[in-house]
């Protein structure tokens, strides 16, 4: 199985930390607060678009508001297998630090 | 909250591009952090964002989207596959169908696009020019192409815009030796040395460069130097022209048919200009307006003022007189072959107009393979209803059933390619076998004609396809789920229209071959005044000339040869001609009348009819009597013409002898008046008339024996009249036999749109035909039942082509020849019965099948 790539499992986890409230704008503004870099919008739709592609992520339509000019939000969700392809790219993440001699880079998982 | 709205030029941007779910999802985002982004920063940074977020979408939208529509694409692509693999033969057909009318309309296309840009291979065409004068003819203007010898470069010298110039001379019939053999050639031409480079005719063998720079150089054509040398390379042997000059070949450039379009310029060989001062006597003056003459302009170069400069320098070169030009002109040389037919050239002149026909014919055969696919194509989706209805059910739009509809039909364009490409091949050997005028057109030489196959295989798909399409997308899914289409009567009158277009036209198509041919008999055996049977020429070398008569009185011993006589033609394409002015005429211009030279016995060798007057005697000086035909004597409204002068040239010579009309040039002219002399020069054929038409091959078997006493060292060639003449006219029977091969393939269409048509109806009908079979109707009559609604569209069919024919073939057969048979209905009742014929074939193939099957398997599976 491939792995995720790194924007795939920050949307991924961003969408799971957001829980009810993972749509386009809030998925943008978490994934800033939590790693300080300004993505465009161009550069989530397309790792959202591939994840919904595979499967890992549904979309759910949800309700009009006024400050989007009456259009409705999309929620995003993750599906069982998006949370099987985390925990595989968790998996083999461990694999690949473990025995890293550098004690600098030791991690606590 | 109005002046708070996103950049709308951006939003129907995205709109154009997103799929309508989402362009609401990224509009919303984009917008709510827009309004966040006003109320924070401002209106102008908020802009700038969303247009910076809107445009850095772009490309992963684009990409994205043609990742769901390339999914979708393979799912139809699966499926159509896997119905042209259900159903071998259907789609053979089909494939073959829409293969053969693509292979047909490609040939046309390339042969109309061959003809269409004449010229279109020299380098700097477009700034090359005639020179033309304005002649005094007594009567008006006489424009020419044919100028002075030293007008060309006396320009070059005086106007500085004149880059470069070239002139070309056109031979008389030119006698080559090669060893042993003598040849006539027409087409050998003489031209600068630089003509090679100011005109880029596709070189084979050679120098561009030194190609003509030595005097004794020649270039010869593919066909010529395969004529004389064989496979062998023809460069550095020698041929001799007219007995006199020794030229070295230095060059081969292509035969002028098979340049990558038509040609203006035509010649088989090409032989220094400086040459044809020694073997055509001084053309070398300002007197005789002898060679064409093209000049290259600069670049840029105003051709207004280059002509208002022709107009001084006129008057500089010439005094003025009757003899010198009214004025002088620039004519582009480009496309000389279909332009101004009032210039007297170099270039034949073709109506432009002639091959417009390439195009309509080629459209036609493509008409007529679409019409077959969608005759089956639509014929058979019935079978496909269910399929229809459920991608409907589920949510199929009309637009997305269009889609695989269109790329089903453009799937089975694109997997007739290669069959296309190969009717293409085979289409164009027969054409190169029938008619000897194909310039070289074939996928191998001119690989562009591939791309033109891909595209037009496209566009055959799309067109193909719009019809069933748009009818099977437009069906209502509950009625096709329930079984109860209603089979709208436009769709079925749309279908019968289509059968009655193909059968038209192959009523059309076999119409004119058969009248085509049938003319091409007539002209064979029409009488011309003269006797051609029996009679055969053999052409004289320089050598035999001066001895003719020896050779002829030698043959008078043969008992079976009833008369000899030499002439300076040959009778079936003679057309010289001569300036007279009859007796008592007060005219400026000279009449040009048919001329042709000839000795005693010629008259009676050639069967030719005295009405008054006596023939060529021996027993008389005939240095200046003349013989006229009848039409002459008609034209001149002279009632007794004979012992009446006439001047030809400078001499006066007396009428002797009138003759019945007769017509010795090509047939493509109306019949003209005509004179014959005594030769005064020596002859180029002696013809010879046997006692016995039957025995005329052992006639000319002893002939080449007495011939070989007479003078072993020189060849003998001879050729029957009959033959010769069936040569001349073959044009009839070509384009019968091309016309007749498009009415086979025609038909074959035709049929299998009928064989569609009927198998569509048999199904529909299943039942019906299986009670009346229970109930006694016999298997005639149920034939007769199905039959007859097909019957009565071949017979609309042939109703409507029939005049149509009519009048194209009788018009085909005037442009042809001047002598046309007299059109009767025969012709038109045979081809109306025999397409009818054809039909009652194709459909009891399909409806006897449902004729014999037996009832109960029709009405038990239910």
């Amino acid at each position: 199985m491939k792995l995720l790539s790194r924007a795939e499992e920050i949307i991924l986890l961003v969408i799971l930390k957001l829980d009810k409230d993972a749509y386009g704008v809030k998925i943008r503004e978490k994934i800033f607060s939590d790693t300080g870099a300004a993505w465009s919008f161009a550069s989530i739709y397309t790792p959202l678009e591939k994840l919904v592609r595979k499967e890992m992520v549904v979309k759910m339509k949800g309700e009009p508001t006024q400050e989007r000019g009456g259009k409705s939000k999309y929620y995003y969700k993750v599906t069982d297998d998006g949370i099987q392809a985390l925990k595989e790219l968790q998996e083999s993440q461990k694999h690949i630090w473990a025995g890293v001699p550098d004690a600098l880079l030791r991690v606590e998982l | 909250m109005k002046q708070n709205r996103p950049p709308r030029l951006a939003n129907i941007l995205l709109w154009m591009i997103l799929r309508r779910d989402d362009y609401l999802e990224k509009t919303g985002d984009l917008e709510e952090v827009y309004s966040s982004l006003v109320e924070d920063k401002g209106k102008a940074i908020a802009i700038a964002w969303y247009w910076m977020q809107t445009i850095t979408a772009i490309p992963a939208i684009v990409r994205n989207s043609f990742y769901w529509s390339m999914s979708m694409f393979k799912n139809y692509l699966k499926i159509s596959l896997r119905k042209l693999l259900q159903q071998k033969i259907y789609s053979f057909i089909t494939i073959s169908g829409l293969a053969v009318g693509l292979g047909i309309f490609l040939l046309f296309f390339t042969l109309y696009s061959w003809r269409a840009t004449p010229d279109s291979f020299h380098k700097d065409i477009d700034r090359i020019y005639n020179v033309v004068q304005v002649l005094n003819s007594g009567t008006g203007d006489r424009h020419t192409a044919y100028i002075a010898y030293p007008l060309a470069p006396s320009l070059k010298n005086d106007l500085p815009e004149i880059e470069d110039y070239t002139r070309f001379y056109e031979a008389p019939q030119t006698i080559v030796q090669h060893k042993e053999n003598n040849f006539y050639e027409n087409g050998i031409c003489f031209a600068d040395p630089n003509f090679l480079s100011m005109f880029t005719f596709n070189l084979i063998e050679g120098n561009y460069l030194t190609l003509l720079s030595r005097p004794n150089s020649i270039v010869l054509t593919e066909s010529v130097a395969k004529k004389y040398f064989g496979d062998k390379s023809p460069i550095g042997k020698t041929l001799t022209l007219n007995n006199k000059a020794d030229v070295v070949v230095t060059g081969v450039v292509k035969n002028i048919m098979d340049m990558p379009s038509a040609s203006s310029i035509y010649f088989t060989s090409l032989v220094p200009l400086e040459l044809a001062k020694s073997l055509y006597g001084s053309i070398d003056n300002w007197k005789d307006n002898s060679v064409s003459g093209f000049i290259r302009l600069k670049e840029k170069t105003d051709l207004k003022q280059v002509e208002s400069k022709l107009e001084q320098l006129r008057n500089k070169y010439y005094e003025s007189g009757n003899d010198s030009p009214r004025r002088l002109y620039l004519y582009p040389t480009k496309g000389l072959i279909y332009k101004a037919p009032n210039i007297e050239r170099f270039a034949n002149y073709q109506e432009p107009g002639s091959f417009i026909i390439f195009i309509i014919v080629g459209s036609l055969f493509l008409l007529i393979g679409i019409f077959n696919y969608i005759n089956l194509a639509t014929a058979r989706y019935t079978e496909r209803l269910k399929e229809l209805g459920v991608r409907k059910v589920i949510g199929a739009g009309k637009l997305q059933l269009v889609k695989q509809f269109m790329s089903e039909s453009i799937l089975t364009a694109l997997l007739a390619l290669p069959l296309t490409l190969a009717a293409y091949n085979v289409v164009y050997s027969i054409f190169n076998a029938i008619t000897p005028y194909m310039p070289d057109i074939s996928i191998w030489n001119n690989k562009q004609i591939i791309l033109t196959a891909i595209i037009m295989s496209i566009l055959t798909g799309v067109l193909a396809g719009l019809y069933p399409a748009l009818f099977l997308s437009s069906l209502r899914p509950i009625q096709i789920i329930k079984g109860k289409l209603n089979k709208g009567k436009s769709h079925g009158r749309m279908r019968k229209s289509l059968v009655i277009t193909q059968f038209a036209l192959s009523t059309l198509f076999i119409a004119i071959a058969l009248v085509l041919q049938e003319q091409a008999d007539y002209i064979r055996h029409v009488d011309l005044g003269y006797e051609r049977k029996g009679v055969f020429a053999v052409p004289l070398p320089e050598e035999i000339k001066s001895k003719y008569e020896i050779f002829k009185t030698r043959l008078y011993n043969n008992p079976d040869i009833e008369s000899a006589a030499a002439s300076m033609g040959a009778p079936g394409n003679w057309q010289t001609k001569t300036n007279v002015i009859p007796e008592g005429m007060e005219i400026s211009e000279p009449i040009k009348i048919y001329s042709y030279g000839v000795d005693y016995g010629f008259l009676e060798t050639m069967s030719l009819s005295i009405i008054s007057g006596r023939p060529f005697s021996k027993d008389y000086n005939e240095e200046n009597n003349i013989i006229i035909n009848q039409k002459f004597a008609v034209n001149l409204g002279w009632n007794m013409p004979i012992g009446k002068t006439i001047k030809i040239g400078n001499k006066t010579s007396k009428i002797i002898g009138v003759v019945k009309d007769f017509r010795f040039d090509n047939l493509h002219w109306p019949l003209g008046p005509t004179v014959f002399s005594m030769i005064n020069k020596n002859p180029n054929y002696l013809l010879i008339k046997t006692k016995n038409s039957g025995k005329i091959n052992s006639v000319i078997e002893q002939t080449k024996s007495a011939w070989k006493e007479f003078s072993p060292n020189i060849p003998f060639s001879s050729f029957t009249l009959e033959n010769y003449f069936n040569d001349i006219n073959a044009d009839a029977s070509i384009t019968s036999k091309l016309f007749g091969m498009l009415g086979a393939l025609a038909i074959l269409y035709s049929g299998l749109g009928l064989l569609a048509l009927a198998s569509f109806a048999v199904r529909k009908r299943k039942k019906e035909i299986a009670i009346r079979k229970t109930l006694g109707a016999s298997m005639p009559i149920i034939l007769a039942m199905l039959s007859k609604d097909f019957m009565k569209l071949v017979i609309i069919a042939d109703f409507a082509a029939v005049p149509i024919a009519y009048l194209l073939s009788k018009k085909l057969i005037e442009l042809q020849s001047t002598i046309t048979m007299p059109l009767g209905a025969g012709v038109f009742i045979f081809t109306a019965l025999f397409i009818l014929a054809v039909a009652i074939l194709f459909i009891i193939a399909q409806v006897y099948k449902a004729a014999v099957s037996n009832p109960a398997d029709s009405l038990k599976c239910e």
